[in-house]
C-alpha cells in the first residue's frame, strides 16, 4: 500500500516524464499490476489530458500581484544566504520622494478641504486628456500625470521600486468618476455591463444599476450588451434580490433585443428556487411569445413541462400556459 | 364492406376539406401536391407510430390485416424555386419494425422555412386491435376511430376527435381540444390532459366509469342528463364522480379550457368552446385596462395583467371577494377581503382595512388609509402609501412600501425590502435580500428590527432619532463583512461565534431610546445620517 501512495505522489513526473527510465518502467509496471493505481492514474491522465485541451486564460495583474505577494510571504528566506538588510540607496531616494509627494498632497488636501471647490463640470476633463480605458492596472507615464491633485484621492498600498533608471510609485487609487454621455455610449454600456456583474460591488449597487438599466432601455432598443449581462446576472448572481431585478429587468426589455435573454429566462424559470423570479421569468418569455417572437423547442418544451407541474406556483404554470396559447409553430 | 373506390371517395373529400385550411394562413401563392398510396401488412395487434409534424391524420380500425396509407403532401411556395426546395427537403418515410410500422415525415421541422411551408395529410385504416400512437405539432384534426387497440396522441395544436369503443387513451395536447364519443365500456384507465383547450367526453347511456375532471381557470361541468349521477366533493375546479356505480377512470384535465361531460347523443359535430373564452378575456381586457390607466398613477409600478376575473372601478360596500385563479383590480374600495389562488392583485385606494393574499402573483396597492394585511406566495408587494402602516409577506419576491404613516411588519422569503420613508416602527426579515429603510427627518424615535441572511442593510438615520442602536454582522468562512456608520459613538465589538466572526456596533443616539436592532448575517450593514430635506424655495 505504501508503495501505492509513493507512486501517486510522482504521477505528476510521470505526466511530464521527468524520472529515469527505469523507475519509470518499474512504476508502470506497477499500475498494471494494481486495480487501483491504473484506475487512479487513467484517471490523472485523462485530467492532464482535459487541463491541456483548455483555453488560455490570462490571469488579472491584480490576481497576479496577491499571489506573488502571498508567495513571497510564504516562502521562507534561505538559510545560508541570510544578510543584514541595507536598504539600497535608490529605494531611500524613491521612498523620500514618496514620502514628499505624499506630505505636499496631504498638505494640499488639508488646505482644500476648508473651501471645497464647487464640483466641477464634467465636460471639463481633468487630468486624463486623451482615450483612456478603465482598468484594473493603469500605466502612466509621469510626463502625462498632471502635477496637481485635485480632491482627496484614497491611496493606498504603496509600493515604490526603481527600474532601468527610473522610479515608479505603484498604489491602489479610490476616487470618484464620474462618466457622462448618451444612453448608446459603448464606453457607458460597457461600464454599465461590468458593474451589474461585478459580484463585488454591493448589492445596492448592482440593483440600483439594474433598475436604472430597466428605466433606461424598456422603451428603446436596448444594447445587446446590456441584456446579456442582465442574462448573465439572472443565471448567476447568488443573490435573489438582485437576480429577482435582473428578470423584471429583462421582462421590460423590448422583444427585438432580446437575443441572448431568452436561454436565460428558460434557464431561471427551470431552476431558479426564487418562486418570484421564475414569476418574472415566465412573464418574460410570455412577453416575447406575445410580441412574436419564436421560441426554440426546449423552451416551449420547458414552459409544457412548467404549465404541468403540479407542486409549481399556480400563477406559473397559468403564465406558462397562457404563453403556450400565444404560440402558433 | 369498404371498397377502394370508397376509400379513394373519403380521400379526396378529406383533403378538400382538410389541406386547404391547413394551408390558408400561409402568405404563399404557389401551391404544388402530390399523393401516395401504399398498402401494407399488418399483422392485429402491432404498433403504428404516425410521427407527422404539420398536417392532419385520420385513422379507422377495420377488420382483417391490411394497413393502407393514403397521404397527400401539399407545399406552398413564395415561387418555383421555394417550392423545389421543399419538395427536396420534405421526406416520407416508412419503417418496418419489431413491433409493427412506422410513417415519419422528414425535413419539417417547426420553425417553418422562411419561403415555403409544407403539410402531410395522412388517412390510414388499419386492424382494429391494433395500437396506435401519433405525435404531430400542428394540424387542424386529429381522428381516430373504431379502435380496440391503445391510443395515444400528443400534439401541439389542432383538434383531438376520438370515437372509442372503451380502448385506453392517452392524450396530451397544449392547445387543441379533446373530444372523445365513448361508445364502448373502457378496459384501461385513460388520460385526457389539454393545457389551453377544453376536454369533452359525450359517453353512451348506460356506461359505467368513474370520472375524475380538473380544471385550473376554466369551469367543469356536465350536461343535464348525467348530472344526477354526478356528485361533486371536491373544491370547485375538480370532480370526481361515479357513473352509473363506476369503473375504469377517465381523467380529464385542463389549465385554461372546459371539462365537459355529457351523454353522446349531445355530441356536437364540432365544439371550440375556447373560442367563446377568448372573446370574453378581450372584452375583459379593453375593461380592465380602463381601471388600469385610472389607478396607474397611485401605483408604484404598473400592473402586468390584462385581463381580470374582478375589475371595478369603485367598490362602496365592504368586498369580500375570492377566486381560485384571476387577476384582481379595484380602482376605490372600502374594506376588503381579496383572495385569488393564482393571479395579481391590484388595488387604486383603499379606504378600509385591506387584506388581500394571492397564492402566486404580485400584490400592488396604492394607497391604504386604513391598514393592509397583504400576503402573496410568491410575486413584489408594492404599497405607494400605507397611512397606518400593517403587514406584508411574499414566500419569494421584493417587497417596497414608499411611505408608511404605522407600524409595518414585512417578511420576504427571498427579495429585498425597502422602506422610503418610515414614520411607524419597522420590522423586516428577508432571506437573501436587502433591506433599506429611511426615516425621515422629522421622526424623533421609533423601533427597528431588521434581520437579513446574504443581503446587506442600508439605514438613514435623522439626526434628532433618539434610539439604542445595536448593529450586528456575521460573516461566514473567509468572507468578511463590515458595518459602516457615518454616525459616531459607537462602540465596536468583535469577537467569534464558533467558526463565524461577529462585529457588533452599539450606542446611544440622542441619549438613547427605543430599540435600533439591525442584523445582517453574511452582508454588511451600512448606518447612514438621513440626507436634510430640500427646502421649497
Amino acid at each position: 500500500m505504501s508503495e501505492c501512495s509513493s507512486l501517486k505522489e510522482r504521477f505528476p513526473e510521470l505526466l511530464v516524464e521527468s524520472i529515469s527510465g527505469e523507475e519509470r518502467e518499474r512504476a508502470f509496471r506497477h499500475i498494471e499490476s494494481c486495480e487501483p493505481c491504473t484506475a487512479d492514474w487513467a484517471s490523472t491522465r485523462d485530467t492532464w489530458a482535459l487541463l491541456g485541451s483548455l483555453p488560455d486564460v490570462s490571469v488579472p495583474a491584480r490576481v497576479r500581484t496577491q499571489f506573488d505577494r502571498a508567495l513571497r510571504e510564504m516562502e521562507p528566506a534561505p538559510q545560508s544566504r541570510v544578510v543584514p538588510f541595507r536598504r539600497p540607496e535608490w529605494q531611500k531616494w524613491a521612498a523620500q520622494a514618496a514620502g514628499v509627494i505624499v506630505l505636499v498632497g496631504a498638505s494640499y488636501f488639508a488646505g482644500a478641504r476648508g473651501s471645497q471647490p464647487p464640483p466641477r463640470d464634467i465636460s471639463e476633463p481633468a487630468t486624463i486628456q486623451q482615450i483612456s480605458p478603465i482598468a484594473e492596472t493603469m500605466f502612466v507615464p509621469a510626463s502625462q500625470l498632471s502635477p496637481g491633485i485635485q480632491g482627496r484621492p484614497d491611496i493606498r498600498n504603496v509600493n515604490v521600486f526603481q527600474d532601468s533608471g527610473e522610479i515608479g510609485v505603484t498604489f491602489d487609487l479610490t476616487s470618484t468618476m464620474t462618466v457622462k454621455g448618451q444612453p448608446g455610449d459603448r464606453s457607458l454600456i460597457e461600464l454599465i455591463s461590468y458593474v451589474m456583474q461585478s459580484g463585488e460591488e454591493s448589492t445596492h449597487s448592482r440593483s440600483e444599476v439594474i433598475q436604472w438599466v430597466k428605466d433606461t432601455y424598456s422603451t428603446a432598443q436596448a444594447d445587446p450588451e446590456l441584456v446579456r449581462a442582465l442574462a448573465n446576472v439572472l443565471r448567476t448572481d447568488s443573490h435573489e434580490g438582485v437576480r429577482i431585478k435582473a428578470a423584471d429587468a429583462l421582462r421590460s426589455m423590448p422583444a427585438n433585443s432580446a437575443e441572448g435573454a431568452r436561454e436565460a429566462l428558460i434557464h431561471a424559470l427551470k431552476n431558479d428556487p426564487n418562486p418570484a423570479v421564475r414569476m418574472k421569468a415566465v412573464d418574460a418569455l410570455s412577453n416575447l411569445v406575445t410580441s412574436g417572437e419564436e421560441l426554440d423547442t426546449a423552451a416551449v418544451d420547458t414552459l409544457r413541462e412548467k404549465a404541468s407541474q403540479d407542486d409549481e406556483n399556480l400563477y406559473v404554470r397559468v403564465k406558462a400556459a397562457e404563453a403556450l396559447s400565444q404560440l402558433s409553430l | 364492406m369498404r371498397t377502394r373506390s370508397d376509400i379513394r371517395l373519403a380521400l379526396a373529400l378529406a383533403w378538400t376539406i382538410l389541406s386547404v385550411p391547413a394551408l390558408a394562413q400561409t402568405p404563399f401563392p404557389e401551391i404544388w401536391s402530390a399523393k401516395y398510396e401504399r398498402d401494407y401488412k399488418m399483422a392485429p395487434g402491432s404498433l403504428l407510430v404516425v410521427d407527422n409534424r404539420f398536417g392532419n391524420v385520420i385513422i379507422e380500425g377495420t377488420g382483417g390485416d391490411q394497413l393502407q396509407l393514403r397521404a397527400k403532401l401539399t407545399i406552398r411556395g413564395a415561387d418555383d424555386a421555394a417550392i423545389s426546395e421543399a419538395r427536396s427537403t420534405i421526406t416520407l418515410h416508412s419503417n418496418l419494425t419489431p413491433h409493427g410500422r412506422i410513417f415519419r415525415t422528414g425535413g419539417n421541422e417547426p420553425g417553418r422555412q422562411r419561403n415555403w411551408a409544407a403539410v402531410v395529410d395522412y388517412y390510414i385504416r388499419l386492424p382494429r386491435t391494433c395500437d396506435v400512437a401519433i405525435t404531430t405539432v400542428s394540424s387542424d384534426t386529429i381522428q381516430v376511430s373504431n379502435l380496440t387497440g391503445s391510443l395515444q396522441v400528443q400534439n401541439f395544436s389542432g383538434q383531438i376527435d376520438i370515437v372509442a369503443t372503451g380502448a385506453p387513451m392517452l392524450v396530451d395536447t397544449t392547445n387543441g381540444n379533446i373530444v372523445v364519443r365513448l361508445n364502448g365500456p373502457l378496459r384501461e384507465d385513460s388520460r385526457l390532459k389539454s393545457l389551453n383547450g377544453s376536454v369533452a367526453v359525450f359517453a353512451r347511456k348506460g356506461l359505467s366509469f368513474d370520472w375524475v375532471a380538473e380544471s385550473v381557470s376554466g369551469r367543469v361541468r356536465a350536461s343535464r342528463n348525467v348530472t344526477t349521477a354526478v356528485e361533486k366533493i371536491a373544491d370547485r375546479d375538480r370532480w370526481v364522480a361515479r357513473i352509473n356505480g363506476g369503473g375504469k377512470r377517465i381523467l380529464a384535465t385542463s389549465m385554461t379550457g372546459e371539462v365537459l361531460l355529457g351523454p353522446l347523443e349531445d355530441a356536437p359535430s364540432d365544439i371550440r368552446p375556447e373560442i367563446d373564452q377568448r372573446h370574453r378575456s378581450q372584452q375583459s381586457a379593453a375593461s380592465g385596462a380602463r381601471i388600469v390607466e385610472s389607478v396607474s398613477g397611485l401605483l408604484l409600478a404598473r400592473p402586468s395583467a390584462k385581463t381580470f376575473a374582478f375589475e371595478q372601478l369603485k367598490v362602496t360596500q365592504k368586498l369580500n371577494f375570492e377566486t381560485p385563479m384571476g387577476n384582481f383590480i379595484a380602482g376605490d374600495i372600502g374594506e376588503a377581503v381579496i383572495v385569488t389562488g393564482a393571479g395579481e392583485i391590484v388595488v387604486g385606494r383603499a379606504r378600509g382595512m385591506l387584506e388581500a393574499t394571492s397564492h402566486g402573483g404580485p400584490v400592488n396597492v396604492g394607497v391604504a388609509l386604513a391598514g393592509i394585511d397583504l400576503e402573496t406566495h410568491a410575486g413584489d408587494i408594492m404599497v405607494n402609501s400605507t397611512r397606518t402602516g400593517g403587514s406584508a409577506e411574499t414566500g419569494g419576491g421584493n417587497i417596497r412600501v414608499r411611505q408608511s404613516g404605522g407600524p409595518l411588519r414585512l417578511n420576504s422569503g427571498g427579495g429585498d425590502i425597502t422602506v422610503d420613508e418610515a414614520r411607524g416602527d419597522v420590522y423586516a426579515r428577508t432571506k437573501s435580500g436587502d433591506i433599506t429603510v429611511k426615516i425621515p427627518e422629522s421622526v424623533s424615535s421609533l423601533t427597528l428590527d431588521l434581520r437579513t441572511v446574504g443581503g446587506n442593510i442600508v439605514v438613514l438615520l435623522p439626526p434628532s432619532l433618539r434610539g439604542s442602536v445595536e448593529a450586528t454582522v456575521v460573516s461566514s468562512g473567509d468572507q468578511t463583512h463590515t458595518i459602516d456608520s457615518t454616525i459616531g459613538g459607537l462602540d465596536i465589538v468583535r469577537d467569534m461565534v464558533g467558526d463565524r466572526s461577529r462585529i457588533r456596533a452599539r450606542g446611544a443616539l440622542n441619549g438613547g431610546g427605543p430599540s435600533l436592532r439591525i442584523v445582517a448575517e453574511d452582508g454588511n450593514i451600512q448606518i447612514r445620517q438621513t440626507p436634510p430635506a430640500r427646502s421649497s424655495r
